[in-house]
Formats: structure tokens, sequence, C-alpha cells
């Protein structure tokens, strides 16, 4: 499924790679130079970019009650190394980023993205241990495909011509008007895979003429996501300080957590009506008129739980994932986005927390396994949050360095200067 | 919990179209005693790709049976359908 996409891809790369060896000057020239690290030209850095590449929420829009509004579109670009990893290699990949960082101001009216490296890129590239653990299944109903990409990119912004042209630059080579020469990706690196998607008020309900959507148009008209309801708000999402990793070689980063779910709606919009969809999504005590009022904040008391699952049956999946929580507040940040990629109505939930272990713990509360040993009508998936409606298909971890470290990271040579 | 996902061939990786994804229901029957099973509408004669994801059984479990069957299974099988004339 997600291969029809890279097919497609493939299919289209063959009429424009002309073009796009034809447009290669300056850059392309410099990056063509195999004759060492010196030979490529990082160009200027522009100033006064944060230090975290996770640093997107101050610039993000707000809604009317405060919330941050995410980036409309977005893409996920995976990549393999192609030989060992270089110090030419490394400038070669941050001379594109300051590229593109050039061209497009910092937010979502211009671009949003995120290095990642996996567990691969340090153990294989490197040959030292990983300071990121590899994916695994965390729940007794999921079987995803564990990743084992060593780098992916996450480009995020309001236009959705922009990310797609930025992916055909770097996967392929396309001129980006504005820029000299060839931001193709593939110094060292190859091309692995693509992901697309969208978040936000209409953006579903225009997509819903896809598989694991029932019939009948069911998504809300200005719902942001395919389950019609909102999510991200304010009170429900770590800080950006709060998920920075604060000291050795990856200070002033954070971890990436990338995995793709498909949703699987038939009897979300089938068989539940609102109450029980809103049940579900947030708890059992909690109405649709409540959640209409909602401002910065998904209501679902933990301290309820017990109630839910022993009166109702049925617990919500904002209840139990309140329980993971440092301080009060949540653990990690959503960044995730909807998908129709193969087809198949998706969700690729990219997130960022301190360690994975954080995700973790967020998820094993998401799963509320223990709930059915206080009552059998409730499973591990059915009358169970949204457990029932998404299926994790693939999942993979990577660590996001600082914006100074996230060419290459722990690669010995390197230089930017 | 017991899942399945029929494709409609080709396999999907050649561009099969997901027919049927979705949860099982824990069923009883007299004849079958405890089982899963849901309604499925295929849409028409062909050969299909089905994957079953077998969740472990979530129960309280005898000491001999600790340890045992702790994680998902995933059986691939295909078949052959046609509607009965």
């Amino acid at each position: 499924m997600i291969r029809l996409t890279r097919r497609k891809l493939l299919a289209s790369a063959a009429g424009v790679t002309v073009a796009g060896a034809a447009a290669g000057v300056a850059l392309g020239e410099a990056l063509s130079g195999s004759a060492g690290a010196a030979t490529v030209r990082l160009g200027p850095k522009r100033a006064g970019l944060p230090m975290r590449q996770h640093a997107w929420t101050a610039t993000l829009a707000r809604d009317q009650d405060g919330n941050p509004v995410a980036p409309r579109f977005d893409r996920l670009l995976f990549f393999d190394l192609d030989g060992a990893p270089t110090p030419a290699n490394a400038r070669a990949l941050e001379a594109v980023l300051r590229a593109l960082e050039r061209k497009y101001p910092w937010g979502p009216n211009g671009l949003l993205f995120a290095v990642g490296w996996g567990p691969s890129y340090f153990e294989r590239g490197l040959n030292v241990a990983s300071p990121i653990e590899r994916p695994q299944a965390l729940s007794s109903f999921e079987l995803p495909t564990l990743d084992d990409y060593d780098l992916c990119l996450h480009f995020a912004c309001d236009d959705e011509e922009r990310v797609a042209s930025v992916e055909a630059a770097l996967v392929r080579g396309e001129p980006l008007p504005g820029i000299d020469g060839s931001l193709q990706l593939t110094h060292g690196l190859r091309w692995r895979e693509t992901r697309t998607g969208f978040v936000g008020a209409g953006l579903p309900a225009g997509h819903q003429n896809v598989g694991g959507i029932p019939p009948g148009k069911p998504v809300p008209a200005t719902s942001p996501l395919f389950m019609g309801f909102k999510s991200g708000l304010l009170k429900n999402q770590a800080t950006e300080d709060a998920v920075t990793i604060p000291d050795g070689p990856f200070a002033e980063g954070t971890t990436m957590q990338v995995s793709y779910m498909r949703l699987r709606l038939d009897s979300w919009y089938g068989m539940l009506d609102e109450p029980g969809r809103v049940a579900r999504m947030y708890a059992p005590e909690v109405t649709p008129a409540q959640v209409n009022r909602f401002t910065t904040d998904a209501e679902g008391d933990p301290q309820l739980l017990g109630q839910a699952i022993s009166r109702y049956g049925v617990v919500g999946h904002a209840q139990t994932s309140a329980r993971a929580r440092r301080d009060g507040k949540p653990l990690i940040i959503r960044r995730d986005f909807n998908t129709v990629d193969g087809g198949e109505a998706g969700l690729h939930f990219v997130s960022v927390q301190r360690s994975i272990k954080d995700f973790i713990t967020t998820r094993n509360a998401m799963n509320a396994s223990h709930a059915q040993i206080q009552n059998p009508s409730i499973t591990p998936t059915i009358n169970n949050g949204i457990n029932e409606f998404i299926l994790v298909v693939r999942r993979a971890n990577y660590i996001l360095p600082s914006r100074a470290e996230r060419s290459y990271p722990l690669l010995a040579g390197r230089s930017f200067t | 919990m017991f899942a399945l996902t029929t494709w409609k061939r080709p396999a999907p990786r050649k561009g099969g179209k997901i027919v049927y994804d979705d949860e099982q229901w824990p069923m009883l029957s007299e004849y079958m005693g405890p089982h899963y099973g849901n309604n499925v509408a295929l849409p028409g004669p062909g050969r299909y790709q089905l994957s079953l994801l077998i969740s472990p059984p979530a129960a309280s479990r005898h000491l001999e049976y600790q340890g045992m069957w702790m994680s998902p299974h995933r059986v691939n099988v295909s078949f052959d359908w046609s509607p009965p004339k």
C-alpha cells in the first residue's frame, strides 16, 4: 500500500531527472566534487534559527482558544546510507538543508523540518552503540513491521505544493526556483520511501473516498482528523522544553517516533452514534455537548476511570492516556497527520518525546490492558478507547540531534565551517 | 482480539486492494463452541489473500499456561472464491 505510492513516484521519476540534471549548477557542482569535504560549499547559515530542530510550536498560528494549529501538509522521506558515511557526505546533506533554510522561512508559511537518525545509522553506519532503541510492538493486538531506515526527514508547511516540490527536489533532483543546482540526496544516501499526509479543518472530509471509511461521507466537514475530533490541544501536549534532551551529545535534541496506522472506521461511523464515539475518544462521562465546549483540554478524567470500567463498561482514549503524565503534564508532543497513502485512510503518528520510554509509557496507558480484569466487557480492543479502530502497521524510532549536529551525528571528521 | 484483512489479488505489494479489514466478534454457537467471526462481503470471484492477526488470550491463566502464547501471531493464507451459481 505504501509501496504503491513509491511505485507511482518511481514511475514519475523518469520524466523529471533530465530537467534536474540540466539545472545542475553551483550547488550541484559543489556536491558532485568527490575530492573530499573541502570541496563542498555549505553556503551561509540563515540567522536566527532555533537550536532545536523540534522548535516548531512558536511559529504556529493559534486558534481562538490559544491552541497551536498544526501545519496542514506533511511529507516523511526515508533514506538509507549508500556506502560508509563520510565527512563529505555530511557536508553535502548540510548544504542541502541550509539551502532549504535560506529559501524558506522557519514556520508553516515557509517550511518546518526535522532530521532524524535511526538505530542502524549508528550501529551499521558508524559501528557505535545507538543512542536510540529499536522499535517494538507495544500491544497484544499489533504486529507492526519495524522499519530499519537510517534517516528520516519530516517536512511540514501549509502549502501542499511546497512540500511536494521539496520532496521532488530531494528525491528526484527536480529544480527548486531560486536555488541553483540539484538538491537530490544521492551523496551517500539512497531514497527508500515517501509518506504523505495532511491535518486541518476540512482536509479529511475532502479525502474520505478511500478504504477504511464507510460510504455516505461520514467525516464531519470541518473536522481536522478522520475520526471527527480535534487533537493536539494545548494541555494534551508536552512542552518543547520538556521533551528536550538536556545534556550529552544530543543536548537540545529529542527523540522521534514514527508509526503508520491504518484507520478502520467502518464500525466507528457505521455502528456507533456520536455519544458512543465521544465515550471512546474521551470518556463515557463526557457528552457531545461538552466536547463542543472544549478549549485547551480534552477532558477525560482518569480519576473516573474506575467508574468508567465498572459502571459504563467502556473507557475513553483521552481518559486512559491521561494517566501518562510527569508533574501533571503529558510526556509527548503529537505531530501526527492523516494520510490516504495506498488508497487507505491512515494516520502517520509522529511524536517527539525526551526518550522513547516516554512514548512507551503513553502507549501502555492508552492500551489499558488491565481493564478487562475488572470488567470482561472491555477487551484490549473492544470498548477500549480507540484501540479497535487503529491498526499499527509500521513503527520506527529516530533521534533528532540539535540543528548544529543534525547532519551525520557522531561521525568523526565532520566540519561545517 | 482476532483481526482479519483480506486483499483482492494481486498481492497488496503489487497494487492489490484491501476489501475487508476489521476486528472479528467473539461468538458462541451450538455446534462450533466459542469462536470468532463476522459476515464478509467479497466483491467478486477471484483469488484472495487473507491475513489474520491473532492476539494472545486475555484471561487469567493456570500456572501451567503462564508465559505461554504471550504475543500476537500472524497467519497468511490465500484462497480462491467464486460465488455460488
